[in-house]
């Protein structure tokens, strides 16, 4: 077996791995009853889903001006996605997105300012 | 250990459980509605981070582990809260938190430094001012 | 470089990935939910231009690819801003 079929082979199972985990996780967006569990599941393919895609490209068509290319993209990808989902996740509490029932204990709740007009 | 050895271990185990975790929610979609393990809950975990890069690489890292989600923080009290996915107890999140916490800081950090939390989570009040950047 | 069959699967799927994230984000009942939706709909679409880009061969492909991952930044921003009213 030459190199080139090698890398070619796992390139081909990494693309289809970050493909299934786009799918995944857009059958959870179905299943999962709310916007942060939502959120949860989208976050894998945000991270693991787009990282292999291009991780597999990379596999596919190797120089090593790609491979730095690459490196900075899954990085960013990986930083901004977390930055994004964190800021889409508070501006749905912001926006009074309650949890699910199934959420067994809420301490954000306490810190809402709409919080003691309910208490009382 | 040494700073730089530290820095790369932390990387690893912070790989290994990211695949971990990614695993984990995978699997969990996947699973008929009645065996789901879905537990969810939003905790307020204690945290040591003291300075702006601390703060932020905790919050991003707790983020794009799958599962879990800083949903808000409060630097005065030295609260993350959490909402996680798969939450049994709360003692079980913010070990699992903390644990994380401590590695990032002891790999951040040249010398460890402080790593105290405070105990009780304080009990934190709305406060009666608009917040800043408030537009209504 | 890529058979012509394979690349026609991985995009007939990723198409389905995103079928399933458009019908959320229509059915979506608040704003942020379709947010979430929008958002998967984005990393598909990375996964589009990287497997169209492998097929026609394009120099720049990784140029694209990181532009567009920090595109991707400015779009969730500026939907969590728009959801939550301008509220931080």
């Amino acid at each position: 077996m030459d190199l080139h079929v090698i890398a070619h082979t796992a390139g081909m199972v990494f693309i289809f791995l970050g493909i299934v985990t786009i799918i995944v996780a857009g059958i959870g967006l179905f299943r999962l009853p709310d916007l942060y569990l939502r959120a949860s599941a989208v976050g894998t393919s945000a991270g693991l889903g787009v990282a292999s895609i291009v991780l597999g490209v990379l596999l596919m068509d190797f120089s090593w001006l790609n491979l730095i290319k690459a490196a900075v993209a899954i990085v960013a990808q990986l930083l901004t996605s977390a930055v994004g989902s964190m800021a889409i996740a508070r501006s749905g509490y912001l926006n009074n997105s309650l949890p699910a029932a199934i959420t067994h204990t809420d301490d954000l709740l306490r810190t809402r300012r709409d919080y003691r007009r309910e208490a009382s | 250990m040494m700073w730089p050895l530290r820095f790369i271990s932390f990387w690893l185990w912070y790989a290994k459980e990211f695949f971990l975790a990614n695993l984990y929610v995978t699997l969990d979609v996947l699973r008929p509605k009645k065996r789901m393990k879905t537990n969810p809950a939003i905790i307020a975990v204690p945290a040591a981070s003291v300075s702006n890069t601390e703060w932020t690489l905790i919050s991003c890292l707790i983020t794009l582990t799958p599962g879990t989600l800083t949903l808000s923080i409060s630097r005065e009290h030295k609260i993350l809260y959490v909402h996680g996915m798969f939450v049994d107890s709360r003692e079980q999140l913010v070990a699992e938190i903390q644990e994380m916490e401590n590695r990032m800081l002891r790999a951040l950090r040249r010398v460890p430094g402080e790593l105290a939390r405070p105990i009780q989570a304080p009990v934190v009040v709305p406060s009666d001012l608009p917040e800043e950047g408030d537009q209504q | 470089m890529i058979s012509e069959i394979t690349l026609e699967i991985a995009l007939i799927l990723l198409g389905l990935g995103m079928l399933l994230a458009a019908v959320r984000a229509w059915l979506g009942p608040k704003i942020t939910d379709r947010a979430v939706a929008a958002d998967l709909i984005f990393f598909a679409t990375i996964g589009f231009i990287a497997l169209i880009g492998l097929r026609t061969n394009i120099e720049a492909l990784f140029d694209i690819i990181l532009i567009a991952t920090l595109l991707g930044f400015m779009a969730a921003i500026s939907m969590a801003r728009l959801g939550s009213g301008g509220r931080r």
